[in-house]
């Protein structure tokens, strides 16, 4: 049978090397790795707001997102918390450890949108992990973009994600960072409230000439997208992440139907007017 | 542009031939094509109509039933392995590809077939069910309705694609349209069994066939307005009426032939070193865990929101670029639902907007 | 689900420990022998403990600890206190273990009875209650094997995953989803009171495979629809009293908790 070998099987994973790992917070751990395969390595291109399957073998298989921009080619970076079993048995593995992985899977955020406007960037708890890769594209391609606004908020700061990353990104000129927690403490320097406090301190922006993207908890979406609104973005100038369970990747298992779509391919992003049409919200 | 990349596009001809066979050369015939693959059909099983391989020509049932389980087992396995693993990686597992002639196959089945093909065939392919699909030849079969047969509804009782042969049953001789070059191949082998010449006759007698099957319907339903039904009941408080008795026992999704979900599981081989397989097997939205996500989150958690997209995938879209619902009218979850949650009552009790009494 | 955080149970072999109480001998895992994999098993793990080699069962730290057999008396219970402190991961496998089995048929635990008698009516007991229990009636159990037997190709799946520290799967399913897999016509089609959708997976559908129907021996299925499939039967002629006494007959009592919650 020739065509056994003809077809790539999509489903086979590749080896990838854990290069690196540290704990971000309590249960959450960034991973860098990297293809065993280097021409594989530095051929494996992909959007912001995509994501790969990671399989551990006996394990599973899972989806994360990709954590690192495409602008800087060659090492992947995923951010994980550890929720189960295949999560579980990630936490076990070490540097140098071999993983599986196959992607980049879903359609990732709709860069063209955003090119030459000015750009509202939000994230709650781990949405932030996404979100990462398009604001280090974003730095990578400053010319390309507007004014560039970075809004995140967590729950306490003891939950707040690649803290010393971004607090130095608040030195750079050339973006503005808004950072709240829920529940401050003593040393936290930043606001105290839920992240659409932060809506104030947005100067006046032209509506038209703006796209905003959101991604964080199904709870944050309403009240995130109301100050979009209140902002007047037009809707299909909203993008956002939505997660389903996913066994595939692929458009085959079905597990990430939203109606007659799949979270996989369709999306994971979506503009706010795409989901107005769901009868199934986030 | 539907189905472009469709299995049967290299050897489709483009007038569909037909010809004309004694019933009393159908037995040979058929076993002559195991010159073609193995044989494959529907067959008695524990008394249960189920598409088996055929070890002998006389195992084959051709009767207007359908087996319980839908021709998707054959492309889209119950349970399999898709890959090996060790310390060295995965190796896919292709041991269930073959050569294969399926015989006995219904309409709808066939239009089943083209409806999962735009899920499993759509880029990236998933090459287990596009091998199996590329290595089995169909032969269809008429059928005349049963009890709760709606594809005359669904208008998929008759196919004009998606078959190598296709027999229809006048009695005395069987019409045979050829719709692929395989199938021509076959016809060749045994050109002696073919009357190549249909008459005006032959054609009259069919059309009296075909009039005479489209009276037999017992049942039907209004499919061609139910996607806009769907759209409007969304929030019609009939799911909740079903939602209270559904058993979430999964058995729709199990015989409707165009339900396409699976999930994966991986097993290590019980020793102390990396090996083992990851086994891929037939899944549900009626399930409470497949919509779960980390933290515990059901996008789907109520019966009713897990009824609503099965409903929707049935009778309002299915996939994304057509617009064709998935119901192909076989009439299962009519026959298998122990509540009698099934497309005629949901269609009912929507459009009534009353819950059907037992 | 108890976390077996870093512990690499695949660096060395697992210490194992396999125990039986009241109405098993500690041959569940044996009773699977036949299979290839016992042998593997055997050679993949340290047995430190096997309660009928051995007259002094528990004297040092386990990986897993496999518990099978109800609790019925004072010893079994310290005994099975001892067990849980000094294994990381406590699996209860059989029947018996894990619901109770037939032993635990009338287990009276007293206030039970009176709230069935409240919400279903006076059901008459025809033994008096024998105080046989569930592991986890006195210690956290991290890991279910129902069954009587045991199904092997499910054992073997859990196991297989503890040799290499990770966490086993579950079977989230109800038994249907395997009796429509096995290709079995549905019972209920044919009114007769199947509990395959309250009851969990992971048997192969045993019953219904043999024409019988299932009677919950896996253990709930937290997901079924415990009010409805009580009128279901019900409309087959089925009194209230008759379809519990089918459940608890075989152990099915976890299953009664559901309905007395009205499910979920
Ligand atoms: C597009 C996409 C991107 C993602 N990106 C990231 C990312 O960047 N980082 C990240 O950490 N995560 C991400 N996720 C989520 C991640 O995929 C899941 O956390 C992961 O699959 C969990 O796998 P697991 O095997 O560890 O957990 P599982 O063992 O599968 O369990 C996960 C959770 O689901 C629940 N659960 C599962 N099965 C059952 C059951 N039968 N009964 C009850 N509860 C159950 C449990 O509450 C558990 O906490 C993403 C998901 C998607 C779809
Ligand atoms: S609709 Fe019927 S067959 Fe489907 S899950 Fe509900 S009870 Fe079962
Ligand atoms: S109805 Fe449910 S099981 Fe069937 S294809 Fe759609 S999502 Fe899958
Ligand atoms: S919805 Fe019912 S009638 Fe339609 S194809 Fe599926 S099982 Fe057949
Ligand atoms: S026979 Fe029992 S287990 Fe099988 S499908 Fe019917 S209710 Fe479920
Ligand atoms: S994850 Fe399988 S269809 Fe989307």
């Amino acid at each position: 049978m020739t065509l056994l070998e003809a077809i790539e099987n999509p489903f086979k994973p590749k080896a990838a090397r854990i290069v690196r790992h540290y704990d971000l917070i309590k249960d959450h751990r960034f991973f860098q790795i990297r293809h065993i395969d280097m021409k594989k390595a530095m051929s494996f291109s992909y959007n912001p707001g995509q994501f790969i399957m990671l399989s551990i073998p006996g394990v599973g298989e899972s989806p994360f997102s990709i954590s690192s921009t495409p602008s800087r080619p060659g090492i992947l970076e995923l951010g994980v918390r550890r929720v189960g079993k295949l999560t579980e048995s990630l936490f076990q593995k070490r540097d140098n450890d071999v993983v599986y992985i196959r992607g980049p899977y879903g359609n990732g955020f709709k860069l063209d949108k955003m090119v030459d406007r000015d750009l509202i960037i939000v994230a709650g708890g781990l949405g932030v992990i996404p979100l990462r890769s398009i604001l280090y594209y974003v730095l990578d391609n400053r010319d390309q973009f507007k004014r560039v606004f970075f809004l995140y908020g967590a729950r306490t700061p003891n939950e707040f994600l690649f803290k010393t990353e971004f607090f130095q990104l608040k030195n750079r000129k050339d973006i503005e960072c808004l950072y709240t927690v829920d529940k401050s403490d003593a040393e936290w320097p930043h606001a105290t409230g839920v992240v659409t406090k932060l809506f104030k301190n947005i100067p006046e922006i032209d509506p038209r000439e703006t796209t905003a993207v959101v991604v964080g908890p199904p709870v944050m979406y309403k009240f995130v997208i109301d100050e979009f609104l209140k902002l007047k973005i037009p809707k299909n100038q909203i993008q956002l992440s939505l997660e389903r369970r996913m066994k595939c990747g692929i458009g085959k298992c079905g597990h990430c139907a939203i109606e007659h779509l799949y979270t996989c391919m369709d999306g994971p992003v979506f503009t706010y007017w795409d989901t107005l049409h769901f009868r199934e919200l986030i | 542009m539907r189905r472009q990349n469709h299995v049967f596009a290299k050897g489709k001809v483009a007038h569909m031939r037909i010809l004309k066979m004694q019933s009393k050369f159908l037995d040979v015939f058929l076993e002559s094509l195991s010159k073609f693959g193995n044989l494959y059909g529907p067959t008695h099983k524990n008394g249960l109509l189920s598409y088996n391989r055929l070890e002998n020509i006389s195992d084959l049932v051709i009767t207007d039933e359908h087996p319980m389980i839908p021709i998707k087992k054959l492309f889209h396995p119950m349970q399999f392995t898709m890959m090996n693993f060790d310390e060295k990686g995965f190796t896919p597992d292709y041991s269930k590809i073959e050569k294969r002639v399926i015989i006995g196959v219904h309409p709808c089945e066939i239009h089943s077939l083209l409806i999962l093909d735009d899920i499993f065939m759509r880029e990236p392919m998933d090459p287990y069910y596009a091998q199996l699909r590329q290595n089995s030849a169909i032969i269809g079969f008429s059928c005349l309705p049963t009890e709760n047969s709606l594809c005359y509804s669904t208008d998929t009782d008759i196919v004009e694609e998606g078959f190598d042969l296709f027999f229809v049953n006048l009695d005395e001789y069987f019409l045979v349209w050829v719709g692929s070059s395989l199938g021509h191949d076959m016809i060749y082998e045994r050109e002696e069994f073919f009357d190549m010449d249909v008459s005006h006759d032959d054609i009259q007698k069919y059309v009296k066939w075909r009039q005479k099957k489209n009276k037999m319907f017992k049942k039907s339903f209004e499919f061609d307005s139910m996607p806009d039904i769907m759209e409007l009941s969304y929030d019609s408080e009939i799911w909740e009426e079903f939602a209270k008795i559904c058993l979430s026992c999964g058995q729709c999704s199990m015989v409707c032939p165009t339900c396409n979900c699976y999930t994966v599981t991986d097993v290590f081989d019980v020793t102390n070193e990396t090996r083992g397989r990851r086994d891929r097997f037939w899944d549900s939205c009626m399930f409470v865990d497949y919509s779960l996500v980390a933290g515990g989150h059901n996008f789907r958690a109520s019966r009713a929101n897990r009824l609503k997209l099965w409903y929707g995938h049935k009778l309002k879209t299915f996939g994304k670029d057509y617009g064709r619902p998935g119901c192909v009218g076989c009439g299962r979850c009519v026959d298998s639902c122990p509540v009698d949650i099934n497309v005629l009552t949901i269609s009912e009790a929507l459009i009534t907007k009353e819950v059907p009494k037992k | 689900m108890t976390e077996i955080s870093n512990t690499k149970l695949a660096v060395a072999k697992p210490k194992v420990g396999i125990y039986g109480f009241t109405g098993c001998a500690g041959d569940q895992l044996l009773i699977i022998h036949t299979e290839d994999e016992i042998l593997n098993l055997f050679n993949s793990v340290d047995i430190r403990s096997f309660v009928m080699a051995s007259s002094n069962p528990i004297e040092e730290e386990l990986d897993v600890a496999f518990v099978e057999g109800s609790i019925s008396t004072e010893e079994e219970r310290e005994h099975i206190l001892k067990i849980r402190k000094r294994a990381k991961i406590l699996v209860a496998i059989g029947n018996c273990a894990v619901s109770g089995g037939p032993q635990a048929m009338f287990t009276g635990d007293n206030t039970f009875e009176k709230r069935m008698n409240k919400v279903y009516g006076n059901v008459n007991f025809l033994t008096a209650p024998l105080e046989a229990k569930p592991i986890d009636a006195f210690v956290e159990v991290d890991y279910y094997l129902p069954g009587c037997p045991i199904s092997a190709p499910q054992a073997f799946a859990l196991i297989s995953r503890l040799i290499h520290g990770a966490i086993p799967e579950s079977y989230p399913h109800p038994v249907c989803h395997e009796c429509k897999l096995n290709e079995n016509r549905c019972l209920l089609l044919d009114k007769i009171a199947c509990f395959g959708p309250l009851t969990m997976g992971g048997c192969g559908s045993a019953c219904p495979n043999h024409g019988l129907p299932c009677v919950g021996c896996w253990g709930p299925n937290d997901d079924g629809n415990f009010e409805h499939h009580l009128e279901l039967l019900e409309s087959f002629g089925k009194t209230r009293e008759e379809i519990l006494r089918l459940i608890r007959g075989y152990g099915g009592h976890k299953i009664l908790k559901y309905i007395e919650k009205g499910g979920k």
